[in-house]
């Protein structure tokens, strides 16, 4: 019975959905007041109800209620518990209702947050919401029903993916997914004020911190997943330009476009119609994303979805929301007003340059990704357009942005001063050619990208500290005032510069891995040791254990630098049986900031003589930490509640902070 | 006929989560542009306290001051919204409520299944089992073993239908368990060495020739454990203990023993690797047990069939073809033998020794017509006779 009360509760939100797509956009038109209330109240009825839908599908999980196909065909009974609650999720269907109810749960904070918005724009807004939920909802129930049942029901699951069976994918979707939602409601709020014509003052404050949260989650998902990759797949990259991590890479492009562009709108009330064509192709490409990894074109892990008959479905909602958006945009864009305007060199001029680059590189990744598609659709052809295309084109994009970004917060509203803002960056710039020059001289000359990417990553952290310790201006004020201006600095700039330092660590990791990585691989037999980089690795013995669901062969190595033992390594090979599917389970020795990476290759037969890939990964893990940095700097932002003007700098020719701007 | 009383509650809930607020009288609401004049004097109040608070300088506070009061000034000259038309809030609550339950029924109608029962497992594995259904079987005894995993008859029983199933890996886990609880024994090790042999593809790994050395050494007679220990030896290359377990049993074994002409190939493999005479002669066995008339391949073979290798088999069929040959040139009025020597040279595709066959037979059986016939008949499937 619960099964099937999930199922009538998914039915029931399906129902009010249509209502609440219909209703309260009427009620904006007709200025109904009524109808415009009512919406509040049906998203939270939604919420409730997607909600119960999803607890009865995590509970038929629990239970192993093998007459539920879903959970037939993703779970086991012997499988972990946290695994048969992640196997939810873990699956086509399964995400998808997660995906709706997480919509329901940004609709709903919409609905209970929203209460000083116009009431016609939240009624809009909570209408276009109502509009994707239709859509979702109607796809889950027509092609992708979690609750079709089996009778009679089998004794045994057939297993959820073993790859997917990992605390790392446990958190990877829902992080990823509150990412892709949550550019949600930027959309509905830019095709509400598309329809209504105009742009409340409201708006920008409202978009703003959605955007902001959406992309902290996105950030945190497409990390959280990078990670994944690197110790479960057991290649030992971190970045593949995959065509499903690139799925979720063009909306954080955007995203970050759309978050600078949302603080012009904010401040100056200035980029209004970009802004809002930005949230439309944001969307836009979190739902691409979303449905390129699930339409099964894409042959890779994630594609569980390969029933071609989605694949209509899916087209026709990209068709009605991106077209639909971008019909709309064509046709009211002209009746949203202007905002102010601005010299070329001030801090809109440097935002507008960051929102070119950011869209310009986001065009040159759906590309490369689409290309091979569509060329394989037209021609039947199959190409493959990997890292090397991504390197000659994204690369060169991102050195203009990376060196523009610490001049950004130097710059003052409408007007800024150039040289001025170069003077006071010349601090960052020694320190840019001081750590290049030491990474010359530690790495004995080694690679140039090393060298100029350690040098950059230098001007991007240094140039993030010293803005804010300009803005205390030390030397005009003393150490002692000068450090109470520096507490007392609004948090969104602690936001900007901490993000934007995030962004100098990550980048001083990939050039740490790119550049100066040690690979290796071997046959070993037990008791040989091999270097690698500044390691010894011996492989003690190895040995066979079986876990709750598979069987696997571990290796035992001692991990040793100069002589002293460092750890002892793991690494493994599994085999999970109800799949009969192999997985390798790296062993990763964390050492201050670098890693060893040791993994198992082809099975050989003898279990004293193995395939070993070794790394020695400098640097590697600020790749991650730098994404926990950059979403450390959106959080402190969003935890600014100010409101927020952004007003011109005073025409005095004191090149002053401007403190007001924030 | 409960579930159809909590879907009504669910749907009562749904319409009225529409109709409640449709029915709440509502004043009004502000024209947008008052909206947006409240956002700038909010703007400035806040401005104002920032400035108390010293977060910001006078001069910056005063150029912000003076971009609010532009918005704030074009914000009042937006032109105001049209005043309120009739509500239609009567007619939509009227709409929704029929629309949900319609829309809601219609759905579930065509994709629900009301009747079926939540079947969760622990419940079912409580319900009396079905005997014909293998799998409840086996998740059975499996639900159980994962509770009490020390009970070795849960073992015993899961193992053999484990290998008829072709699970074999976990045949092997299941005889290991078995010997984890009960301790070793020549027939467990037996079993579980000719389960690994099976699991490794004919391949005898070293856990499987450990288990088998034990088998053998505890109980010298395991014929079958010694066939696979020397099987394993030959392929680890130890070609002269390989031959010396071959010749053990051929020594321990009945002269007519259904298995001594698979072993005898072997043994033959075994010399050839040791670069001897594959003539080379071999140890005297045990006088035959029984003059009988052997009723076809025993179930001994046919499980050493299935746990070979397709050379392996083929070598034993050709053995055991070879087998029912020489007991009807002694026996030869065995008429059922005869057509079976037909067809089985017809299947191996030997038709010279098929077409051999046939004339003997005829010979034997000339003046039995309805017997002739028969063998005619079988010979004609088998597309020998024109």
């Amino acid at each position: 019975m619960v099964a099937e009360i999930g199922h009538f509760a998914l039915v029931l939100a399906l129902a009010l959905a249509l209502v609440q797509s219909v209703m309260p956009i009427v009620g904006a038109r007709r200025g109904d007041p009524a109808l415009m209330a009512a919406a509040s109240p049906i998203a939270t009825a939604q919420l409730a109800f997607v909600g119960l839908s999803f607890a009865a599908l995590t509970y038929a999980y629990l239970v192993s209620d093998f007459s539920v196909a879903n959970v037939y065909e993703n779970s086991h009974s012997l499988k972990p518990l946290i695994y048969k609650i992640t196997g939810v999720w873990g699956n086509h269907e399964g995400s998808m209702l997660l995906w709706v109810l997480i919509l329901a749960l940004f609709g709903w904070s919409v609905a209970a947050f929203g209460q000083n918005l116009p009431a016609s724009l939240k009624a809009n807004v909570l209408g276009v919401q109502g509009w994707i939920t239709v859509a979702f909802l109607g796809f889950i129930l027509a092609t992708s029903n979690p609750f079709a049942r089996l009778s009679p029901a089998p004794f045994e699951g057939q297993d959820l993916n073993p790859i997917l069976q990992d605390i790392g994918l446990a958190i990877h979707p829902p992080l990823l997914y509150l990412g892709y939602v949550g550019f949600s409601i930027s959309f509905a709020f830019a095709v509400a004020a598309l329809i209504e014509g105009r742009i409340d003052a409201a708006w920008a404050r409202w978009v703003r911190p959605w955007t902001l949260a959406a992309w902290v989650f996105l950030t945190a998902g497409i990390a959280m997943g990078s990670y994944w990759a690197y110790y479960e797949l057991g290649w030992g990259g971190w970045w593949f330009w995959d065509p499903v991590e690139n799925a979720s890479f063009m909306p954080w492009l955007a995203g970050t476009a759309l978050l600078h562009s949302a603080v012009v709108m904010e401040k100056r009330n200035a980029l209004k119609i970009w802004t809002v064509l930005l949230a439309i192709l944001t969307f836009s490409l979190s739902l691409l994303g979303t449905f390129l990894v699930r339409s099964g074109v894409l042959t890779s892990v994630h594609a569980f979805a390969t029933d071609p008959a989605r694949g209509v479905f899916i087209l026709a909602i990209l068709c009605v929301f991106i077209g639909g958006g971008l019909s709309l945009f064509a046709l009211r864009a002209s009746q949203l007003s202007q905002g102010g305007v601005f010299a070329p060199v001030s801090r809109e001029g440097a935002l507008v340059f960051n929102n070119i680059i950011l869209t310009a590189s986001c065009a040159t990744v759906l590309v490369g990704t689409l290309y091979p598609l569509v060329l394989e659709a037209l021609t039947g052809e199959k190409i493959s357009v990997g890292a090397p295309f991504f390197n000659l084109t994204f690369g060169p994009l991102m050195i203009p942005l990376m060196l523009a970004v610490p001049f950004g917060p130097y710059l003052a509203w409408k007007r800024g001063d150039l040289l001025g803002a170069s003077q006071r960056l010349m601090a960052a710039f020694a320190a840019a050619i001081a750590a290049a020059l030491m990474a010359w001289y530690l790495t004995e000359g080694g690679p140039v990208l090393a060298v100029l990417g350690i040098g950059l990553a230098a001007w991007l952290i240094v140039g993030a500290i010293s803005e804010l310790v300009s803005r205390a201006r030390f030397a005009d004020v003393g150490l002692a005032i000068g450090w109470r201006r520096l507490a007392g600095l609004p948090r969104s700039a602690y936001g900007t510069a901490v993000a934007h330092a995030g962004l100098g660590v990550m980048i001083l990791g990939i050039v740490g891995v790119t550049s100066l990585q040690v690979e290796n691989i071997l046959v070993m037999k037990q008791g040989q040791t091999a270097t690698i980089g500044r390691y010894e690795v011996t492989f003690d013995s190895a040995e066979t254990r079986r876990g709750p669901n598979y069987t696997e062969l571990v290796a035992h190595m001692t991990a040793r630098k100069d002589g002293v033992v460092v750890a002892k390594m793991d690494p493994a090979k599994r085999l999970y049986t109800a799949r009969q599917m192999p997985t390798t389970e790296a062993s990763i020795v964390t050492h201050g900031v670098s890693q060893l990476y040791v993994t198992l290759g082809e099975e050989s037969e003898r279990t004293d003589q193995l395939v070993v890939r070794m790394f020695d990964k400098p640097l590697v893990t600020l790749i991650w930490i730098g994404a926990l940095v950059m979403m450390a700097g959106g959080i402190l932002s969003l935890s600014d509640r100010r409101l927020r003007v952004g007003a011109p700098t005073p025409a005095r020719h004191t090149p002053a902070a401007p403190v007001a701007a924030e | 006929m409960l579930v159809w009383i909590v879907f009504a509650l669910m749907t009562v809930a749904a319409a009225l989560a529409v109709i409640v607020p449709l029915a709440r009288h509502r004043r009004a609401a502000l024209p947008a542009s008052a909206h947006d004049r409240a956002v700038y004097r909010d703007q400035l109040a806040e401005l104002e306290r920032d400035r108390e608070r010293g977060l910001i300088g006078a001069a910056e506070a005063e150029a912000a001051r003076a971009e609010i009061a532009r918005r704030l000034l074009k914000a009042s000259e937006a032109a105001e919204a049209a005043s309120p038309r009739r509500s239609w809030a009567k007619p939509a609550a009227m709409a929704a409520t029929m629309a949900i339950p319609l829309l809601a029924l219609g759905v579930y109608a065509s994709t629900g299944s009301p009747d079926l029962p939540d079947q969760p497992l622990a419940a079912r594995l409580q319900a009396p089992p079905d005997p014909n259904n293998v799998v409840e079987m086996i998740a059975r005894v499996e639900a159980h073993l994962v509770n009490q995993p020390n009970d070795a008859e849960g073992w015993k029983v899961l193992a053999p239908i484990y290998l008829r199933t072709g699970r074999v890996d976990d045949a092997a886990r299941a005889y290991r368990e078995i010997i984890r609880i009960e301790g070793p024994s020549p027939e467990l090790n037996e079993a579980l060495g000719e389960t690994l042999v099976a699991a490794g593809e004919g391949l005898v790994s070293e856990e499987a020739q450990a288990a088998l050395d034990a088998a053998v050494q505890a109980d010298p007679d395991r014929i079958k454990a010694r066939y696979y220990r020397a099987l394993g030896l030959l392929q680890a290359g130890r070609n002269e203990e390989s031959l010396a377990e071959y010749d053990e049993i051929i020594r321990r074994s009945a002269a007519d023993a259904p298995w001594l002409e698979p072993v005898r190939e072997n043994r033959k493999r075994a010399l050839a690797a040791l670069g001897r005479p594959a003539d080379t002669p071999e140890p005297a066995g045990l006088p035959a047990v029984s003059a009988g008339p052997a009723a076809g391949p025993g179930a001994a073979d046919v499980a050493a069939a299935e746990a070979m290798s397709d050379e392996e088999r083929a070598q034993m069929v050709a053995g055991m073809v070879q087998r029912l040959a020489d007991r009807l040139e002694q026996n030869p009025r065995d008429p059922v033998g005869w057509m079976q020597l037909i067809r089985a040279y017809g299947v191996m595709e030997r038709p010279e020794d098929a077409s051999a066959a046939l004339k003997k037979a005829e010979e034997t059986f000339k003046d039995d017509p309805t017997i002739l016939a028969q063998i005619q008949d079988a010979a004609k499937s088998m597309g020998l006779v024109p």
